[in-house]
């Protein structure tokens, strides 16, 4: 695996560094890969930094030094960029959970992703607020984008005005970039926002400046219709634990929310009360997709006829795992890849966070509570 | 959009705050480069430590924030005047590049040694929801506490300079090293007091940061990068200069927020910046050094 | 470089590029990037020889990799041109923003502070320009070029950057950067036209810049906001240079190599330690800060010259010459008939005409008008504040005049710099001395003498006799900055006299020396005047100047009250009032 465990992207670094090994280790637990006179697997660490070049030397000293058979990583879209050209040219079969929906829109042999992707999130987020609409008969007349402007919210941007574009019937008032690294203060945007008189504001950011922007809204008295993400700051969990009831409301469209824990299978629900107990904390999205890929990489390793890399690629490319039979898969529904190489049977949620909580409203048959559209008014919150 | 006297009231009243705080984070690097003559990268690591031990304090739960930053400034000026007479001392005759990698170094120590004890978890200090509002605009009670506690340092620090006895003596060895020595100053220990100073000023507006803003390991990065930048457009050796320098940032944040977005916003600031030194190459504020 | 160390330079080259066939890919992707990374730290040596330090080189590399890849992209154009074109963008944009820069007198923290404004500028234009991908950036996608192959490129380009290191080292043009570094306005004063030397240097290390930032995004195929023009790589090369020591061949290739070195190293031990605590990885930077901090306390010099010293306490035999052996050179030949001809012009070769100089309010100099006749000593003097250094600074072209003229063989100086003051044959010393002192005495020696010189070889001949004339022969490989104050002096005198001047402008030469030293010193002016060259000196201390001068002229607030000879002037009523405070001039 290779991952960032420093730099700007060392939060998902982590989550996968938890995630991986709790697969792994399992495995091994359970005598291994049985296929192959019960071998043990071993998960090489590595440290991108967050950093492209450091990406690129550590993805192929994995590759070259430890000689892997596959990898897993890369859970940071720029570094997974840089890291699947060095994959490709190795042939060595890739599996990441970076979100960014351009990833798998360049033709990769060799390169997979098992994490529900921005297109799948934003694309739900518009889709969500239609219906919501129409359900609720509150017309949304005036919608805004706000993103963060590195790649992960440059990209969502981009894909939330071409679904607002298709859908033809709101007025995309004005699509603010910012940069996150750089905000201290966020009323700034928000007091624009307002003078723009949006109800429904698309946003993707990092929790520092999502916190920031959530508490200028609230400041400001920005009463929107519906604040939507596709994931980004809100599944973070100090997102809820800074902003505390002034989270609430606030829509975020993600793969895996540790509220689902009631609807998982029971070997699932092992894998999660014990990643709890290992780590001290829930499970995030991110290491929800980590659990994914590795089970998958696993699962290949298993059906792999022989143990090299093609052998591993051939078993790779016929992945399929359904939800509820690996206990490693917590993601609703599966792994099976697409012909973009996208995880095809993991479906993006609508969540909304309800009492500091990340309650699930999208699908129905996940569904815990109904979504509350349009959110109360500032002033009219306990 | 409409750009109602409220909105535009808005934008100026928060940009002028925020850059005051701004300009407190920039005081002490100018103060430290003006005195010492270093490069003084690590400044922004004392800020964000500064910001973490009001964080710690506070969640204490007995002080406040205000209470635990003035706890925290005299420490910060205790740890000023060592590293002053423990490290900076030894670079201080080196050349210009070497203190800027010297600096670097230990801002990448206070950076990731926070990232060790502190994690790289957002941080953000439960403000007390207080507003003040009148026209229309909306300030937090922190951002104006922060701003006006700010412009008030950096006149406190302005006529402390120029008037107390310490002061001109720091100034005159900043000035004329050797004729200070002649007139009998201590040059080294006015330059540990100096230092002290300096990062006693980090811890403030670290104290001041803390109370409105989140708070994570690498914000040390930007604020380095903050501080640099003011100091250079509004000239070393002038602390009201970066004062104002740290609102002129603030303020164009605000409108290039309002009126562009706030990425190009950053793009405008840069590109402001750059014109500004080249028809004022020693600064909007700076004096011209003789030949 | 002689002939077998090319054999093993080649040698070593053939050997390097072997490497891909039997090493990990790894190794060759860390090599690759090690090659790269030093030859973009030479790059950036090219611009700190003139001890100009950039703190977004970032903006030129960030060029040379976005023009290769949107060209590449968007047109199909192959990298071969992107790389040419990358570098003809990054010079010219260059070109644009240090003639400015330099031109408005940005220096020091200010010039660094304008560097990193121009990268971030940049990142900040990628980032909102939909053209170039905004942050998700371009990617080379479906451009095929073996690692090794990179590897080759990036090896080819530390080589020839190292070659071009060594060379400029040893150039005219090193020899002029050298100069601006350590003193510029001594170095404009003999001559070197600091500007055109700054411009060519950040030009050219800015092309070279976006070469290896071409490079790059071959090796990574993909450039995007942060990685090209984020402040991370302009630090690299700043680190990396410095740890191995500005204005070295090897520095650059020493230190990027530790630099990587370290990190990898650092990386492997964290491995070994502990796997998966994510602390531990941050520990490791703090451990990279670490060094970083140790080696400027330690290792100030940089590794590289650390090494040399040494390696010269190892193996000291090499290191002297018989230079000591002082030679006996008649006064220049070319001098003869000069000398011939003193006194007999009837046209000043100086004229000096209502020159009026004021700063801000306070006039400095008020309508000062004289002439210097061919082969004379014109001694000034005058109290403290007289205006006698404003009036050299003006003369010389530090200072432009505020009303006035000078001319020289006839021919105004109006408008002209320093340098070209110098070029026409009029040097000057000063009264603080400016050595370049981290240079040798005969390096310094040799910045003057290049002035006339075509090459280094007869420069280098030219400074010895002139360091053999003035009497520091046996001090020509000492450090300037190790000199006495009396051999600084001495120095000042040899640097003017290698531009071969025909009139030189002393400074209070004679400050701070004791009275056998500052006989030495006007023997050596007598000596001066000998060869033909006209003297025009300012003086404080009175018996020299009434000793050596042919004329004296007295100057009080900016204004000249007397001319004469010096026993005419010290029985002047007005000069012993202003000047000697009333009380006879001592003999």
């Amino acid at each position: 695996m290779v991952v960032g465990l420093t730099g700007a992207a060392a939060d998902y670094g982590r989550d996968a560094l938890r995630a991986f090994p709790l697969v792994v280790d399992r495995v091994n637990r359970e005598g291994g890969i049985k296929a192959h006179g019960g071998a043990t697997v071993k998960l090489h660490v590595a440290d991108h930094q967050t950093d492209l070049r450091v990406t690129s030397s550590e993805t192929e000293r994995l590759i070259t030094r430890n000689n892997v058979l596959g990898i897993l990583g890369w859970a940071a879209s720029g570094s997974a960029r840089v890291g699947s050209e060095v994959t490709e040219r190795y042939q060595v079969p890739a599996i990441d959970t970076s979100v960014d929906y351009k990833l798998t829109e360049r033709g990769l042999k060799y390169f997979y992703r098992a994490a529900v992707h921005t297109r799948q999130t934003c694309d739900l987020g518009v889709q969500f607020v239609a219906d919501m609409e129409k359900a609720t008969g509150k017309a949304v007349k005036r919608v805004a984008i706000l993103h963060e402007d590195l790649a992960y919210g440059t990209g969502a941007g981009d894909l939330y005005k071409a679904a607002i574009e298709r859908l033809g019937r709101w007025q995309l008032v004005d699509r603010v970039a910012y940069t996150a690294a750089k905000l201290t203060e966020a009323t700034g945007i928000v007091n624009k926002l307002k003078a723009q008189n949006v109800e429904v504001v698309f946003q993707a950011s990092y929790p520092a400046d999502g916190i920031l922007i959530q508490r200028a809204m609230k400041q400001l008295r920005l009463n929107l219709f519906a604040n939507v993400h596709p994931a980004g700051a809100p599944p973070n969990t100090q997102y809820v634990a800074n902003l505390k009831d002034d989270a609430n409301y606030v829509y975020t469209a993600l793969g895996w929310t540790a509220s689902m824990f009631e609807k998982l299978p029971p070997g699932a629900r092992a894998t999660v009360e014990q990643y709890r107990k290992v780590h001290g904390v829930d499970v995030q999205d991110q290491a929800g997709y980590s659990l994914s890929a590795a089970a998958a990489m696993v699962d290949a390793l298993g059906r792999a006829r022989s143990l090299d890399r093609a052998a591993l690629w051939e078993a790779v490319k016929t992945v399929d795992i359904s939800f509820g039979k690996d206990p490693s898969i917590i993601i609703p529904y599966g792994v099976k890849w697409d012909e973009k190489h996208d995880n095809a049977k993991a479906q993006a949620i609508m969540t909304q966070i309800s009492d500091q909580k990340l309650v699930v409203v999208y699908p129905k048959d996940l569904a815990q509570k109904n979504p509350v559209f349009p959110a109360p008014k500032w002033e009219e919150r306990a | 959009m409409e750009l109602t006297p409220a909105v535009i009231g808005q934008m100026l009243v928060t940009g002028v705050l925020v850059g005051s705080i701004y300009g407190a984070v920039a005081m002490g690097f100018s103060l430290i480069f003006g005195v010492v003559r270093i490069v003084n990268f690590a400044h922004a690591g004392g800020v964000v430590w500064a910001m973490y031990a009001v964080f710690l304090v506070t969640s204490g739960g007995v002080l406040g924030p205000y209470l635990a930053t003035a706890l925290v400034i005299p420490v910060f000026f205790g740890l000023g005047y060592l590293l002053q007479r423990a490290l900076m001392v030894r670079i201080a005759d080196m050349t210009e590049e070497m203190h800027i990698v010297f600096t670097f170094g230990l801002l990448l120590v206070l950076t990731y040694l926070a990232q060790f004890a502190f994690g790289h978890d957002v941080r953000f200090l439960a403000s007390s929801e207080r507003h003040l509002a009148f026209g229309g605009i909306v300030v937090q009670r922190e951002i104006l506490v922060g701003g006006g506690v700010a412009a008030l340092s950096a006149l406190g620090l302005h006529v402390a300079l120029a008037r107390t006895w310490l002061g001109k003596a720091i100034r005159a060895s900043a000035d004329n090293r050797r004729g200070a020595v002649l007139i009998g100053l201590d040059v080294r220990a006015l330059q540990r007091v100096a230092v002290a100073v300096s990062v006693a000023s980090a811890a403030l507006a670290g104290g001041l940061l803390a109370t409105f803003t989140t708070l994570y390991p690498l914000r040390a990065f930007e604020l380095a990068i903050l501080a640099f930048l003011i100091v250079v457009l509004s000239g070393i050796r002038s602390l009201l200069g970066s004062f104002g320098g740290g609102v002129i940032v603030g303020v164009l944040e605000g409108a290039g927020t309002l009126l562009l977005s706030p990425s190009l916003a950053q793009l405008g600031i840069h590109a402001l910046i750059f014109a500004a030194l080249l028809i004022r190459p020693e600064g909007l504020w700076g004096r011209k050094e003789a030949v | 470089m002689t002939r077998g160390r090319l054999v093993a330079l080649a040698a070593l080259l053939a050997a390097a590029l072997a490497v891909p066939a039997g090493a990990s890919g790894y190794t060759v992707n860390i090599l690759t990037q090690i090659c790269l990374y030093t030859f973009l730290a030479g790059a950036w040596n090219v611009m700190a020889l003139s001890g100009l330090v950039s703190l977004g080189h970032a903006a030129f590399f960030g060029l040379g990799g976005y023009a290769t890849a949107w060209l590449y992209v968007t047109h199909g154009v192959t990298p071969a041109l992107g790389w040419i074109a990358g570098a003809v963008l990054a010079g010219a944009v260059a070109y644009a923003v240090y003639w400015v820069a330099f031109r408005c007198g940005l220096r020091g923290i200010y010039f660094g502070g304008l560097t990193l404004v121009l990268a971030e500028s940049f990142r900040f234009a990628a980032i909102n320009s939909p053209a170039l991908g905004r942050s998700q950036g371009l990617e080379l996608l479906g451009f095929h070029m073996p690692s090794a192959a990179v590897y080759a490129l990036a090896l080819g380009l530390m080589a020839g950057g190292m070659l071009l290191t060594w060379w400029l080292l040893r150039s005219p043009f090193g020899y002029r950067l050298h100069a601006v570094r350590e003193n510029e306005l001594a170095a404009e004063a003999l001559g070197v036209d600091t500007f055109r030397s700054k411009l060519s240097a950040t030009v050219l290390s800015a092309a070279l810049t976006a070469m290896g930032g071409t490079a790059h995004a071959l090796l990574l195929r993909f450039v995007e906001p942060e990685s090209d023009f984020g402040l991370s790589v302009s630090l690299n090369l700043l680190l990396g240079t410095f740890l191995g020591g500005t204005g070295t061949v090897l520095g650059p290739a020493v230190g990027i190599t530790v630099l990587f070195g370290l990190r990898e190293a650092i990386a492997l031990v964290g491995e070994q330690l502990a796997v998966g605590t994510a602390g531990v990885y941050a520990l490791q930077q703090v451990v990279y800060g670490l060094i970083l901090m140790l080696v400027v306390l330690l290792l100030p010099e940089g590794l590289v010259r650390v090494a040399g010293s040494w390696v010269r306490r190892w193996w000291p035999a090499r290191a002297t010459h018989a230079a000591a052996a002082p030679r006996t050179v008649q006064p220049g030949a070319a001098s003869g008939p000069r000398a011939a001809d003193a006194g007999s012009e009837t046209a000043p070769l100086l004229q000096v005409a209502g020159l009026t100089r004021a700063f801000e309010g306070l006039v400095a100099l008020r309508d000062v008008s004289f002439e210097l006749y061919r082969g004379e000593i014109l001694g000034i003097i005058g109290p403290n504040g007289a205006g006698k250094t404003t009036l050299f600074n003006v003369i010389s072209g530090i200072h432009p005049p505020t009303a006035g003229s000078v001319h020289f063989r006839g021919q105004s100086l109006a408008a002209l710099t320093p340098s070209q003051v110098c070029r026409r044959g009029l040097a000057r010393t000063f009264q603080v001395v400016r050595p370049f002192a981290s240079l040798s005495v005969l390096d310094n020696v040799i910045i003057g003498a290049l002035v006339r010189a075509r090459d280094l070889r007869r420069a280098r001949e030219r400074s010895e006799e002139v360091l053999d004339f003035v009497g520091l022969a046996a001090r020509r490989d000492a450090t300037a900055g190790a000199l006495t104050i009396q051999d600084r002096k001495l120095l000042e005198f040899a640097r003017a006299l290698a531009t071969d001047p025909e009139v030189i402008l002393l400074d209070e030469v004679m400050a701070g020396l004791n009275p056998a030293e500052q006989e030495r010193v006007a023997a050596t002016i007598r000596r001066i005047r000998d060869r033909g060259i006209t003297l025009l000196l300012i003086e404080h201390v009175m018996r020299a100047v009434m000793g050596l001068s042919d004329r004296v002229l007295v100057l009080d607030h900016g204004v000249l009250i007397a001319e004469g000879k010096p026993e005419a002037i010290v029985r002047d009523p007005e000069v012993i009032r202003v000047y000697l405070g009333g009380s006879p001039v001592p003999a």
